[in-house]
């Protein structure tokens, strides 16, 4: 095998393996995107923990089939919709501390799930207590 | 279309719920620059070891603490604290001596409640003059017969040492700052904490402690002397000793404000104080079941 020869087969294999490479990519991309839920902001501040945030956020959701789903607050379903791909609309949330949603199935199965995350604006500070619980029997 | 959740993201989830745990741990933890009160409902008993000397019911307990930056007040111990390391901590703390606790009346840790006593045997202390030296030495002595045994105000020095396997090893060593009886007294303690990954509001505590006094601490409290009796074969003078207290704690926090409670101690007092003649039982037993309520 010449030079030449050689230099045209690793010409060869680089395009075989860039273009598996981008295939593999491509697919890894189509299906991480094929579930998506996002509810934005993510995170809401309040002004110390323990505060309920009452707030409008926005849902957005996207399923690689048509079908029809549930949102859930934990275990309480919140909306439904029917057959749909893809939503984007507002979203009145009402908690208080960090609470996952999601989106169900017909078979009450998770498809997809995110976090709304509660934060507060002035947290805790903490310390450790310096004297054994229930001393008060000494 | 991506909806992906950032890296920091999580970390403040993570970061979020750890607080959060520990916001609800008013066990090991408190909130900087807060008053924390709270209140123990249930059924229980601290046993008086002396003759005639008060049982006290265990049916309310209050709890009152506050932690600054350094000040803080823990159940009637008033400290200031310095943070070496996040493990390791030194006071200079004071507080009332408990030994007085058994000679009162009322007990000031627990003054919501009753107080009652176990009937005395009176053949043991009714005495039929004459008695010989040998049988006045005998005689139980009933706390009521005693002089009075004043509260004492000790301070001194703490070390706390929290390991990363839960375990906090407390170490003080106080002394007499308001003239009743003019002696030392120090404690090693260790306690022991467990969680459960499947049972997560639960929490066991496990603890022992040696409690060091020193002679004039039981002269003082223990001992008989002329102030107390006229019969000169019944005084008595204990040496310095150690107490030896064992103790179990679980707790179930159902939320950040009730938690249910269990706990029960045992101290073996040391030989110098259970040989003392108002001495009638030489273990203490302290156990509470019920409720906590934190405001």
């Amino acid at each position: 095998m010449s030079g030449n020869q050689i230099i045209k087969s690793f010409h060869y294999l680089s395009i075989f393996i860039g273009g598996l490479v981008m295939l593999i990519l491509s697919h890894t991309t189509w299906a991480i995107e094929r579930s998506a839920l996002a509810i934005s902001p993510s995170t809401c501040i309040v002004k110390k923990l323990g505060d309920a945030c009452h707030k409008q956020l926005t849902i957005k959701w996207k399923l690689p089939a048509k079908g029809n789903y549930c949102l859930y607050k934990k275990d309480k379903k919140i909306k439904c919709w029917t057959n749909q791909q893809n939503i984007s609309e507002p979203l009145l949330v009402n908690i208080k501390k960090t609470t996952t949603f999601s989106i169900k199935n017909e078979k009450k199965h998770i498809v997809v799930s995110t976090k709304v995350i509660v934060n507060g604006a002035t947290s805790p500070r903490l310390r450790r207590r310096l004297r054994a619980d229930w001393s008060v029997f000494k | 279309m991506s909806f992906s959740a950032g890296s920091s993201e999580v970390s403040q989830v993570a970061t979020l719920e750890a607080s959060l745990d520990l916001s609800r741990d008013k066990v090991n933890f408190a909130e900087v620059g807060q008053w924390n009160f709270s209140i123990g409902i249930g059924l229980g008993n601290r046993s008086n070891p002396l003759i005639d000397g008060e049982d006290t019911p265990l049916y309310i307990i209050p709890s009152l603490s506050y932690y600054g930056e350094h000040v803080y007040y823990d159940d009637g111990v008033l400290g200031y604290s310095y943070e070496i390391t996040p493990q390791l901590y030194v006071s200079a703390i004071t507080q009332l001596n408990a030994h007085a606790g058994n000679f009162s009346q009322w007990h000031p840790t627990n003054f919501l409640v009753p107080t009652t006593s176990e009937p005395t045997n009176n053949s043991m202390l009714s005495n039929t003059y004459p008695l010989s030296p040998k049988e006045v030495a005998d005689t139980p002595v009933s706390v009521a017969l005693l002089s009075k045994r004043n509260w004492a105000l000790d301070a001194g020095a703490q070390i706390n040492y929290f390991t990363p396997q839960d375990i906090m090893l407390q170490f003080n060593l106080l002394t007499d700052v308001s003239g009743v009886y003019n002696g030392f007294n120090a404690q090693l303690k260790i306690e022991k904490t467990w969680g459960f990954s499947q049972i997560q509001p639960l929490s066991v505590k496990l603890s022992t402690s040696w409690d060091w006094y020193s002679e004039k601490l039981a002269n003082y409290y223990y001992g008989i002397s002329y102030l107390d009796n006229n019969e000169i074969a019944s005084y008595y003078y204990p040496s310095s000793g150690r107490n030896i207290t064992v103790g179990l704690t679980a707790n179930y926090q159902f939320n950040s404000q009730w938690r249910a409670v269990l706990t029960y101690r045992r101290t073996t007092l040391g030989e110098s104080i259970a040989r003392s003649r108002m001495v009638r039982h030489s273990k203490s037993k302290t156990f509470f079941i019920g409720a906590m309520y934190n405001f």
